[in-house]
Formats: structure tokens, sequence, C-alpha cells
């Protein structure tokens, strides 16, 4: 038994426990995802695969007569629910162990840490027979540079994690060959800034000082979380932070 | 020199065949039933003498030529093999062909005929061995390459387990016989952590160190060894925090290839004067949890990151401590722990604030009950789902 049901904002799977069911449930999602204008699948893939796996084989004990239940959709523009709905007995979903088991060959109980790691957020019903998961598509942050009134300005379109630090990197050095000291960091799109980009920060404004000595580096529209940690981190001997 | 086997009953044939065969240079054995020729062609398999080509008629006394196809068909014994089919056989063809034999001559046949389909056939094999033996070679070699590859993920694997098992050594903190009580958590997100913490005794009391190297792989991991060894140094030495952290900071940019922030506090605990000592480099701020003030208290001490800056300074606080005070410390791994909210995508994180209130919540429990429950509403409160190292420790003055 294999049943989808879909509109715009939604598609849904019924199915009976048969892991055959598993690609066809993929590629309809994916063309799901496409008509909303979503690129890139991998992470998705995964997820969506492991959790119908779960219910079929621990849900419903690869009993063909009971069904499952999936439904896609979507939150927002790049926020997707996965809903999987077995006809299982549930589990204590409070003893689940979401870390990833640390031999590399074991294949079993990678599930739900994969999951974990891949998606926003993982909940339970009460009786541990349904999953919901929030996955977010992630556009990689872009850097832009543009010359604003005689400033070089830096607008990265994210947030600065390790995940862009390589291309961060190039975008600092290339800056600082234009020789330019009015460099001025828009960080309007910016929320989070991990330690890796940090440490770049601060690598770059030494470099910047070594050519330009007591010219002081803007940085604009930083939440209060940033300002905190330029204070925290005293890097704000380096960068002025200006709202 | 190809060795033929014939396979014959009449003697004539046998004869000519031997004779003509032999002349073009084949070498040629002869026998007068499949019966024999089996026996002929398994004496002699894998020796010198190996039968090359099997030439059988059908009909012969003892075992019939089909008899003795299929019977090497069982045996896997793999001979080019031309049958010779009389006018009355020919419902025999049909099941050679079936068995996959499709050489056949049918009698009578001139004698260059069989030489010049023995030529053809040996070529042809001769192709195939060729063709088998390089399949064989790539296989041969893809397996080795695989092998190899294997090794050398194991190789990798066990280097990293070394790693990873150095970097557990390098946490591991005997608590027994410390001058204060302590109770820590440190989770790192992969095998290889970037947090350190670690405790030593001193003459006076203890020294404390949290650190938080930038990253959480096998480079990070390497980095907390040389704090350690700074750390050991310097309980030794009993430098203050400021010229602990300048020394630190001077090393790790002198001792590493690449630049990676690390963020630290110092806490040097003095049971004679009943006071802390709290220095900062760029780490989040410590909490004091006094056992008679109602609320927590920050220690709001500022200091520059360490391993990337040439000039560096540090703030150092003293506090006055007593018996059952509580010191927290923690990584920043712990305040940005935290979750998606549902309905808006942001992430909503534990942050200072949110440690602060967890351990107000729990501040009436045992050091252990304490840090674990503590821990556990951390955990529960990200779903879980780390995105970084995480450290959480809380010292109690005995």
């Amino acid at each position: 038994m294999y049943k989808i049901d879909e509109n715009n904002d939604y598609i849904s799977f019924e199915f009976s426990s048969d892991l055959k069911y598993i690609d066809r449930i993929i590629d309809d999602s994916i063309d799901f995802l496409k008509s909303n204008d979503i690129g890139s699948h991998n992470d998705f893939k995964i997820v969506v695969r492991e959790l119908i796996i779960n219910s079929i084989e621990h849900g419903n004990n690869n009993d063909n007569s009971k069904t499952v239940k999936c439904k896609i959709s979507l939150v927002d523009n790049l926020r997707f629910n996965i809903e999987v709905e077995d006809e299982g007995d549930g589990f204590d979903y409070s003893k689940l162990d979401f870390k990833m088991p640390e031999d590399p060959e074991q294949h079993r109980n990678r599930g739900i840490p994969l999951i974990n790691t891949l998606a926003d957020q993982i909940d339970f019903n009460e009786k541990g027979n349904k999953i919901n998961v929030i996955f977010s598509f992630h556009n990689e942050t872009k850097f832009n540079v543009s010359n604003e009134n005689g400033a070089l300005t830096i607008t990265p379109s994210g947030n600065i994690t390790s995940s862009v630090a390589d291309n961060f990197r190039v975008i600092l050095l290339e800056s600082l060959d234009e020789n330019n000291e009015n460099i001025v960091f828009n960080f309007e799109k910016v929320e989070d800034l991990d330690s890796i980009s940090l440490s770049l920060l601060i690598t770059f404004a030494k470099m910047f000082n070594r050519k330009f000595p007591n010219v002081v580096i803007k940085v604009i529209s930083a939440n209060n979380d940033i300002k905190n940690l330029f204070k925290l981190t005293r890097i704000n001997k380096f960068y002025n932070i200006t709202d | 020199m190809k060795h033929i086997l014939i396979a014959e009953d009449q003697q004539a044939a046998r004869f000519v065949f031997t004779f003509q065969l032999k002349k073009v240079g084949f070498k040629v054995t002869s026998v007068e039933n499949g019966a024999l020729a089996l026996k002929a062609i398994q004496e002699n398999l894998d020796s010198d003498n190996q039968i090359d080509f099997l030439v059988t008629d059908i009909e012969m006394p003892e075992m019939s030529g089909l008899d003795l196809y299929k019977k090497l068909i069982d045996l896997e014994i793999e001979i080019p093999t031309i049958v010779m089919t009389a006018y009355g056989t020919k419902h025999v063809v049909v099941e050679l062909m079936r068995m996959g034999c499709s050489e056949y001559l049918d009698k009578p046949f001139p004698p260059e005929e069989l030489i010049n389909r023995i030529n053809q056939i040996v070529a042809e094999d001769e192709k195939q061995k060729k063709k088998k033996s390089k399949l064989e070679d790539d296989r041969n070699r893809f397996e080795l390459e695989l092998n190899s590859y294997k090794r050398s993920s194991e190789k990798l694997r066990e280097q990293v387990n070394s790693a990873k098992n150095a970097y557990e050594n390098i946490i591991k903190i005997e608590k027994k016989n410390l001058n204060v009580n302590l109770s820590y958590k440190i989770e790192p997100l992969a095998d290889l952590g970037g947090d350190f913490f670690s405790i030593k005794n001193t003459e006076t009391g203890c020294d404390i160190l949290l650190a938080d190297v930038a990253g959480h792989d096998m480079g990070s991991s390497f980095h907390t060894i040389l704090i350690k060894s700074v750390f050991e140094d310097n309980v030794k030495l009993m430098r203050n925090g400021n010229d602990f952290f300048t020394k630190l900071n001077r090393r790790l940019i002198d001792e590493s290839e690449n630049n990676r922030l690390v963020t630290a506090v110092f806490i040097r605990v003095n049971l004679e004067e009943m006071k802390a000592e709290i220095t900062s480099a760029g780490h989040p701020y410590t909490v004091f949890l006094g056992k008679d003030s109602d609320k927590p208290n920050q220690i709001a001490v500022l200091g520059d990151i360490l391993g990337i800056l040439d000039e560096v300074s540090f703030e150092t606080s003293t506090i006055k401590i007593k018996s059952k005070d509580r010191i927290l410390l923690y990584t920043d791994g712990i305040e940005d722990h935290g979750y998606i909210n549902s309905e808006t995508g942001k992430k909503i994180k534990l942050k200072d604030s949110g440690l602060i209130k967890l351990a107000c919540e729990n501040r009436e429990l045992e050091l252990e009950p304490f840090v674990d429950k503590t821990w556990n509403s951390i955990l529960e409160f990200g779903k879980y789902n780390a995105k970084d190292d995480m450290t959480f420790a809380t010292i109690e003055i005995k």
C-alpha cells in the first residue's frame, strides 16, 4: 500500500511497513522540495530515510500489515516539518542516547543521533510512536564587498562559522590588498560568530594594524550578543562598534 | 607444444587423426573411449603433460562423448573441446549446445579441417585466457588498493583513537585528595575536543584552569596538550594569573602553526587567606555562588584572548571565600547551547543568565547532585543537540 497526498504546503505519505517504499518517498519528497525552490538535499534525504527506517524496523517491527504515515510540510521558506508516525507501541524516548556511537563501523543506533545532528529539533509524542523533526536548509553565507562612500564594506549574508571560514579568510586577505584604511563590517545579517571566525577577525586586525597603525576597523549593525562577545574577548580594541 | 587428446573408438580414425596432428606439431594422446579419456585428463591435470585440447567422438563404449563432456562440466574441468558427430547423432548436438559446447565437426571431414578448427580454438582460447588474466590482474590490483586504503584508514582510525585516548587522559582529573571539592562534566562534540580543564593542589590551596581552544578537531586537542604542560609548570612556579597567561600566550604563538584563539580562566584558591584570584583571558564570566548570599554573582574580569596577539594583558579579581562557597566555571559551548525555536527558526541560547537560573534552582543540592542536575538541565534545554564542546565545573570550598 502506498498513498500520497500533496498540495503547495505539504506532501504526505501512507504506506505499509516495507523498506522498498523508501526510495519512492525520497524521490517524491525531493520533487516537493524542488517545487519549493530548495536546491541541495543530501542531509534532508538522510533524515527522512533514517526516520522511515526507524518507524518500519523499530516502530512497526517490520510488520507488513501496519502502516507508516509521513508528512513533510513547509514551515517557512527554508524550514520544513517532518512528521513520521507508526503503529507500534512507542518507546521511552527519554532514555534515548543522542550521542553518535564511537565505533565508526557500527551502523546500528546511528539513526537518531544522526537525525539530531542534522536537524534543528526532534520531538516525540507522549507514547513515542510519532516523531516530529524540524529541518532547516541553510544558505551558505556569502560575503558581499562593496565600496560605500570610500569605505570598503564587507557584508556577510548570514552567520560566520567554521564552515565558511575559508571563504571568509580569502575575503579578508583580499580586502587587505585593497590598501584601503577605511574598512567597515556590516553585521546586520549576522546572528552568530563562532570562535574560528573570531580568530580570523583578530588575525585580520593584527595584520591590518601592521599596515595602518592606530586605525580602527568599524563594525556596524552588530547585535548585542556580538557586541558582548567583542567586549568579553577585548576584540573591541581593534574594532569600533557603532550602530 | 599443445597436448591434444583424441577419444575415438575406431582404430583407423584414431590413427589418421593422431598422425595428422603430430605432423603439424601437436603432442597427441589417443584413447578408445570416454572413460579412458577422463582418466587421461584427470591424471595429467596441472602437470607438464596436461591435456590442452579434447577431440572426442560421441558414440563410444564405456563412456560416450556426451557423458564425458557432462562429467568434465561436473568436475569443473575446463578444456576446449571439439565433438565429432556422425549421422544419427544430431540430437546429441542439440544437447551439447545446451551445455555450452559449440564446437563440433560432422563426420566425415578432411583432417585439415580438424587442424584448422583446433588452431582457431586454441588461438581464441589463448585470447580469452589473456583477457581473463588481465581481468584477474585488475581485480587483484583493485583488491590490493582496497586493502591499502583499508589499512591506511585503520591506521588513521588508530591515530585518532590514540589522540582520543591522549585527550581523554589530558582531561582526566583525580578528584580524590584535592584541597577543594570538585564536580565537573566535560563533553567533547566529537572524539576530540578543544576544552581543557585541570586542577592541581598547591601548598596553600589549588590552581584551576579552564581553557577553550577554537575548533574541536585534532589540532585543537593538540593545543590542549601544550596548555596542560604550561599549566603544570606554572603550578610549580606559582606565577600569578597575568604572568601565567602571558607565558601561555607566547608559547601558543611560538609553538603552533596556526593561529587558534584560546580563551581561558585561571583561578588560584588560597585557603590560608581564604581568597580566590580569578584571571580571565577573554573567557565567559565565572559565577560565584556564595553559601549565604541570595543570588549568584558573576565575576566580571576581562582579558585578551590567547594565541594570536603579541601584546596581551589580563585582569585579575580577588574574592573572599568561605566554606561551602561555590565557584562555577564553564565554556562558551554552554552559553551557546540551545535549540531552534520552531515558530521563528531562530536559535534560543541558554546564555549565562540561563545557566545562573538553573544553578539557583539546584543550589540547595549537595555538590555532586548539583552538578549532575544542572548539567542534565543544560543538555535538556538544548534538546541534546550540542554544537560545540561543553564543559561545566563547580568548585566547592571544603
